[in-house]
């Protein structure tokens, strides 16, 4: 059955914390893996899967489910991290990353229950989501199509060229999430290649643009539920977040957009990211 | 044959005219173009299947996109453009969207080969089989007359993944003998002959044609086959095509590497069949500016090169 799930707000932020404390764990149990942009969509990817899509785990290709794609496929490790605590599969199949022949791979892979389709070319994600927007308006059908973008994913061409499709479309039921840490592999976004002002260029492009904290997750996902944020224009979500958001050694550092914990260093996040349930419990005197 | 065979057609009229057919059998069938709807003929599936028509603007790697993502929830888009930009502009799209995703899907190019002269090589496709045959799940036809149009596209059709369907653009002349079924996968011996095998593939099939039949005259027994397959290649056809003869030349419309010829060489060799090749293509350039033919003649890929290049091969 499709459900859309309806946390507290403590509740989500627990999950985004065990999210984080799985993707902690793949990655440094395989020393390899995206650990500053996975941390840095933690909520948005939670507050998708906790509170805002319209998915049923038990028949993942349900017609009438949610389409989500992750364009910025490198954060794969929080989107599998959802889609285990969400029950698409058990959890204890995340220690299948990056082994064998998996399905738990460094960008996503068509086949793993509730992969939409393989992604994680910069590039491609929103192209392919306004189609799968479009055919699903050449039926009638009414879900919403969501896709997650990098902030340094934008400077690719092909996205411009699907923003200005999904406009002149009226897709209004596409939900864009641009994941505006600020930071990429060279650097600050600002520097390698600005990208301000940034929410205008969407507007120009027929987008009806919201601007939102990252990592708050009532605001995500009110603002999430809440698209299309005008009539007939498809919707832009401007989540600014904080790249590897959550382990303090890990924040704002451009060095840790491809780099695993060591063993000390994940103990050491492992413990922060426990002192942040504790916090969490005492605030809701548990 | 019926008297349409005696006249020339034009493949972007065939293939306007065969979509409109498919998209109402197929109503899930969904045509993007990217601002070519003209070039390629499709004003009247435009109209008579507006739903299913769709034109994303000159954006084809955007095009490409939509088409998987279109795929994706049971669609089955035929994208257009002309070749470079139907294959290469668009080329990681193809790869990662359509192919890696293994998307039932078909990407359609006019001027395929020199048939965009005089337009210059930026409009000519002389890459395009070599860099697609090399994509994984990829499907390659490239027909020689209405009739392998028309059957290729109904097969295309059927397929299970992405297909690459590749056409001319100007008049061509119809192929005068009938072929059994269109099967992908399939060449067909159009003429048998003892000395000489000439393979060829899409307009280059008349060529060999017209070559052998002149080579006969000179008393030579000159075989041809037709490839409207490139990927994946009838081997076995190649293999048969091959053993016993003194030479088998290839003939594409396409630079030496990677296309027609690669395919061929790839076969005989793994087959251990002990026979000369001889790869006719562009050898290793870009076309220049001329005419079709002109340009043909130029590349030595007209009847009299193909001629000229099996009687100096068989005298060294």
């Amino acid at each position: 059955m499709l459900t859309r799930l309806d946390l507290s707000p403590n509740e989500l932020r627990r999950k985004a914390i065990t999210i984080r404390q799985h993707v902690i764990k793949m990655i440094s149990a395989r020393g390899k893996g995206h650990t500053g942009p996975a941390l840095s969509m933690v909520e948005i990817a939670t507050a998708l899967y906790f509170g805002v899509l319209r998915v049923d785990p038990e028949n993942p290709k349900h017609p009438g489910r949610d389409r989500f794609l992750l364009s910025k496929g490198h954060a794969c490790t929080a989107l599998y991290a959802s889609l285990a605590e969400r029950g698409f599969f058990p959890v204890a199949r995340l220690d299948e990353y990056y082994r064998l022949d998996s399905l738990l791979g460094g960008h996503p892979v068509n086949g793993l229950p509730g992969i939409e389709a393989s992604t994680g070319s910069l590039g491609h994600g929103l192209p392919m989501a306004v189609g799968m927007a479009l055919a699903a308006k050449m039926d009638g059908r009414d879900h919403r199509v969501f896709t997650v973008l990098g902030d340094g994913e934008t400077q690719e061409g092909s996205v411009w060229e699907a923003a200005m499709a999904a406009s002149h479309y009226k897709l209004d039921r596409l939900v864009a999430v641009v994941d505006r840490n600020g930071l990429e592999i060279d650097g600050p976004t600002e520097t390698v290649m600005a990208l301000e002002p940034f929410a205008q260029k969407w507007e120009s492009f027929g987008w009806a643009v919201c601007s939102v904290d990252g990592h708050d997750l009532s605001s995500l996902v009110q603002t999430l539920k809440s698209a299309p944020f005008g009539s007939g224009k498809p919707s832009v979500v401007i989540a600014k977040t904080v790249k590897g958001k959550g382990i303090d050694f890990i924040e704002n550092r451009k060095e840790w957009h491809h780099r695993a914990p060591d063993p000390q260093q994940a103990e050491e996040a492992f413990r922060q990211l426990q002192a942040q349930l504790t916090a969490l419990g005492k605030e809701a005197g548990i | 044959m019926n008297g349409k065979w005696e006249s020339r057609f034009d493949p972007r009229r065939v293939y306007g005219n065969k979509i409109c057919e498919i998209g109402r059998r197929r109503p899930e069938t969904v045509v993007l173009v990217a601002d070519l709807a003209v070039s390629f003929n499709l004003l009247e599936f435009a109209d008579s299947c507006a739903t299913q028509f769709m034109n994303v603007g000159v954006a084809e790697q955007n095009m490409v996109g939509i088409a998987a993502g279109m795929a994706l929830e049971g669609k089955f888009p035929w994208v257009n453009s002309i070749a470079p930009f139907a294959t290469l502009r668009c080329c990681e799209q193809i790869r990662t969207d359509l192919c890696y995703n293994n998307l039932h899907a078909v990407v359609v190019s006019i001027m395929g080969g020199l048939s965009g002269a005089p337009l210059g090589a930026t409009h000519y496709a002389t890459d395009d089989l070599g860099v697609l045959r090399s994509l994984a799940n990829m499907t390659i036809l490239v027909p020689a007359d209405q009739w392998e149009i028309e059957a290729a596209m109904d097969a295309a059709a059927e397929a299970k993944g992405p297909v690459y369907l590749r056409l001319g653009a100007g008049m061509e002349p119809h192929l005068p003998m009938p072929r059994p079924d269109f099967r992908i996968g399939r060449a067909f011996p159009l003429r048998e002959g003892k000395d000489v095998s000439l393979i060829a593939t899409g307009y280059m099939v008349h060529k060999a044609l017209e070559a052998a039949e002149a080579l006969e005259r000179e008393g030579l027994s000159v075989g041809v086959y037709d490839h409207p397959t490139i990927k994946p290649l009838d081997g076995d056809s190649v293999i048969a095509a091959a053993r016993g003869r003194r030479l088998v030349v290839s003939i594409e419309e396409h630079n030496i590497y990677c296309g027609l010829g690669s395919a061929v060489a790839e076969v005989m060799a793994e087959a251990g069949v002990p026979v000369p090749l001889c790869r006719l293509g562009l050898p290793d350039v870009y076309g220049s500016v001329g005419e079709r033919e002109d340009l043909l003649k130029k590349y030595g890929l007209d009847a009299a090169g193909i001629v000229r290049r099996v009687s100096e091969t068989l005298k060294k």
